[in-house]
């Protein structure tokens, strides 16, 4: 077995939004192919268009199954959905359709991982209310994963190179999230990270964790969640001989998990995570009013599947313009062929090259 | 040169913990009297102190100057009041003790008295450790309510400053989860009013553009993550753009500071301390300036801690400390000049006459 490349399936996201260009702009480059075999899942009207937008020489293989792709670079293998209506199709708009489809896309990635077929899933950008026009009530991917692989105990971590986050909670009001920072929660989400961050390949991955109120509560001066929940957590961590420490002043920890100190640190609520990581991981250029180096990437732990996202939105302002930028893309397809080749339960590996 | 170029302000600073950095960076800021062109700059403290770390940060050439009272103080130097006895005063670099608090209170204390006096134009405010500072006088989570209440202020505001990122929180040394009881339409209205005033008085900012951050995640998304956005933040600000003024959001805070909107803003109002302080350091690391505004006398303060595991090691940077003395020198100025203006005011209010005929007012335009 030589250099086993993974099988990625990859959801291009809304039709209607820039998943799409994205994942051809990606798979444009031949390096792809190198670390892994990738399959698009969307309907191939979408992406034949979106390499005429793009006027890119690739050839589009239609298949009904995995094995039916031949995986080299200058071919776009899709796995062929039948979502969009050509004639009632429009970038940029929120319509039921293109929610229906993109959530039919990224429930096919689930059922392929779930069923071995696929090594892991990468996915584009969703419409939140396209997809409630559609029928479909969830607050996003993590939260769809969660409910389609049957997983209670998953947790989101933004990765923009070696600056990693994870939640404690997510996409819940700030009043649910001080509800939810409780010991049992904040020990399974340090050991989840501790896991991830050991199948990348950091052999002992230095966690730190952020305090929920500010200056971590100032030994109980202002707020005793850390005293209560968070300490205790750290502790139980540490006796399980993971390298855990905290809890930190969520204003002065992310310099140094940038300054290299830690591995990942350990966020109370969304917020606290995002802020910092998105500063870091997308620039705007106000000269040239673009966005440049949108590499940051979104990994759900915690999952019996591999999940890595893209780090930003449909941008309903570009779609079908050809100025996305695919670096999210990009890295998020590199990090989901790094973790699927280091995950011991690969099972579609590539048997010959 | 004008009146308002020469001005040259007298800095009260405040020493600190002397077991934590701020004695270094203190002196590290005024080495050499370096500073004497901006201010008169008066440390709070101790003699003996300061002479000692002056030694281990070998600075011999140069000799501080000791005063008894601030009317004393030499411009053409840096002038040290003591402000406890301090016969037996010991340094302990990195050590949390109850006497290094006790000294940190009554530095602070006789400063505010100056200030509150008018002897002294500014005062910066080197880091005290919250907990050793702790007394039957001091029960404050921090410098911003001592001060707030010494000057008979209900709530004073903490502004961050870095140039011109500006970052001001509606609340401050509180749990998380009292926040949300404090976001309240008469807090919020007050404060979002209280910077707009110090943007004008102490920033010179004529027609101030201020940004206002959600409360939960995406902003509450239409009221699928949390409700205080609709209920309460939005309906504020339209209150204030009805009457004029530029107050924009409430924005997602995570994507308003990755899109670098921030720069579009003279000022962002966040709704508690890490939402605006986690975003303000990682940009503004080690140049920030925490301000006081609504004070009627001058406040700043370098942005960092005691520090105290790299405290008597010499490799504490004085970036921020310079920065505190620099924006106290500057609002100090722009007070002035903001009270010259409107003594000298030829016309305050425009006359009804020239808004309802906006043809006279163009008319000087059309000849020039």
């Amino acid at each position: 077995m030589k250099n086993p490349r993974p099988l990625l399936g990859i959801s291009a996201g809304d039709p209607a939004g820039i998943g799409p260009e994205v994942t051809v702009k990606a798979l444009a480059l031949p390096e792809i192919y190198e670390i892994c075999r990738p399959l698009i899942v969307c309907d191939a009207f979408i992406i034949e268009q979106m390499t005429a937008i793009l006027s890119v020489d690739l050839k589009i293989n239609r298949v009904k199954h995995p094995q039916e792709g031949i995986y080299r670079h200058g071919t776009l293998d899709v796995l062929e959905m039948n979502f969009i209506q050509p004639a009632s199709f429009a970038f940029n708009v929120v319509s039921a359709m293109c929610g229906a489809a993109s959530f039919a896309y990224v429930k096919k990635v689930i059922e392929l991982a779930s069923a071995n077929l696929i090594d892991g899933t990468v996915t584009g950008p969703i419409h939140k209310e396209a997809l409630h026009l559609a029928g479909y009530p969830y607050a996003g991917h993590t939260e769809i994963y969660g409910s389609l692989t049957n997983t209670r105990d998953y947790t989101m971590m933004l990765a923009e190179k070696d600056f990693r986050v994870v939640h404690v909670s997510t996409h819940v009001s700030l009043r649910e999230a001080i509800e939810r920072t409780k010991k049992e929660r904040i020990l399974s989400v340090i050991s989840l990270a501790d896991h991830a961050l050991k199948t990348m390949g950091i052999d002992k991955p230095r966690i730190a964790v952020a305090g929920l109120n500010p200056h971590a509560g100032e030994n109980g001066l202002f707020g005793d969640e850390e005293i209560l929940e968070i300490i205790p957590a750290i502790d139980a961590a540490r006796q399980m001989g993971i390298l855990a420490d905290g809890p930190h002043p969520p204003d002065t920890i992310f310099p140094k998990l940038k300054g290299g100190l830690y591995d990942c640190v350990v966020c109370m609520y969304h917020d606290q995570g995002h802020i910092p990581t998105k500063l870091l991981g997308f620039t705007y250029n106000a000269l040239l009013d673009k966005w440049e180096n949108l590499s940051g990437v979104n990994i759900t732990l915690g999952l019996p599947i591999i999940r890595v996202s893209v780090d930003h939105g449909v941008a309903f302002d570009k779609g079908g313009k050809g100025e996305a930028q695919p670096e999210s893309m990009i890295e998020a397809i590199q990090q989901c062929a790094r973790f699927a080749l280091n995950n011991s339960n690969a099972h579609a590996a590539e048997t010959k090259d | 040169m004008s009146e308002l170029q020469s001005y040259k302000p007298i800095v009260g600073i405040s020493m600190g913990d002397y077991n934590g950095i701020g004695p270094e960076v203190i002196l590290k800021a005024l080495e050499s009297n370096q500073l004497s062109r901006q201010c008169t700059p008066v440390i709070y403290g101790s003699l003996r102190v300061l002479n000692k770390y002056r030694q281990m940060l070998n600075m011999k050439e140069w000799n501080l100057q000791a005063i008894q009272k601030v009317e004393q103080a030499n411009p053409k130097s840096t002038n040290v009041i003591t402000c406890w006895n301090d016969q037996q005063t010991e340094l302990e670099p990195g050590k949390i003790t109850p006497a290094a608090g006790k000294a940190a209170f009554a530095a602070l204390k006789r400063a505010t008295d100056d200030l509150k006096a008018g002897r002294i134009n500014a005062l910066v405010t080197a880091p005290i450790n919250k907990d050793t500072m702790q007394s039957e006088d001091f029960k404050f989570p921090g410098h911003t309510e001592y001060l707030a209440q010494a000057f008979g202020v209900k709530e004073a505001l903490m502004f961050m400053v870095a140039g011109d990122f500006r970052v001001g929180v509606l609340t401050g040394h509180i749990p998380l989860d009292q926040v949300r009881a404090q976001l309240t339409p008469e807090k919020l209205t007050a404060k979002i009013s209280q910077i707009l005033h110090s943007l004008r008085s102490d920033f010179g900012i004529v027609k101030p553009r201020l940004a206002v951050l959600g409360l939960n995640p995406h902003a509450g998304e239409n009221g699928l993550l949390g409700t205080e956005e609709q209920d309460i933040i939005s309906p504020v600000l339209l209150k204030f753009r009805e009457k004029g003024e530029l107050v924009i959001g409430p924005f997602p805070a995570d994507g308003f500071f990755a899109a670098s909107t921030y720069r579009h803003y003279d000022a962002v109002l966040a709704m508690y301390h890490d939402q605006g302080l986690i975003p303000f350091k990682t940009i503004a690391f080690n140049s920030g300036v925490n301000f006081t505004a609504g004070l009627s006398a001058v406040r700043t303060s370098p942005d960092h801690g005691t520090a105290y595991d790299i405290a008597g090691k010499n490799s504490a940077e004085p970036g921020s400390m310079l920065e505190a003395i620099y924006l106290a020198c500057d609002v100090a100025r722009y007070r002035l000049d903001t009270a010259e203006i409107v003594k000298n005011a030829l016309v305050s209010t425009p006359q009804a006459s020239e808004s309802q005929a906006p043809g006279k007012a163009q008319r000087p335009n059309r000849n020039s």
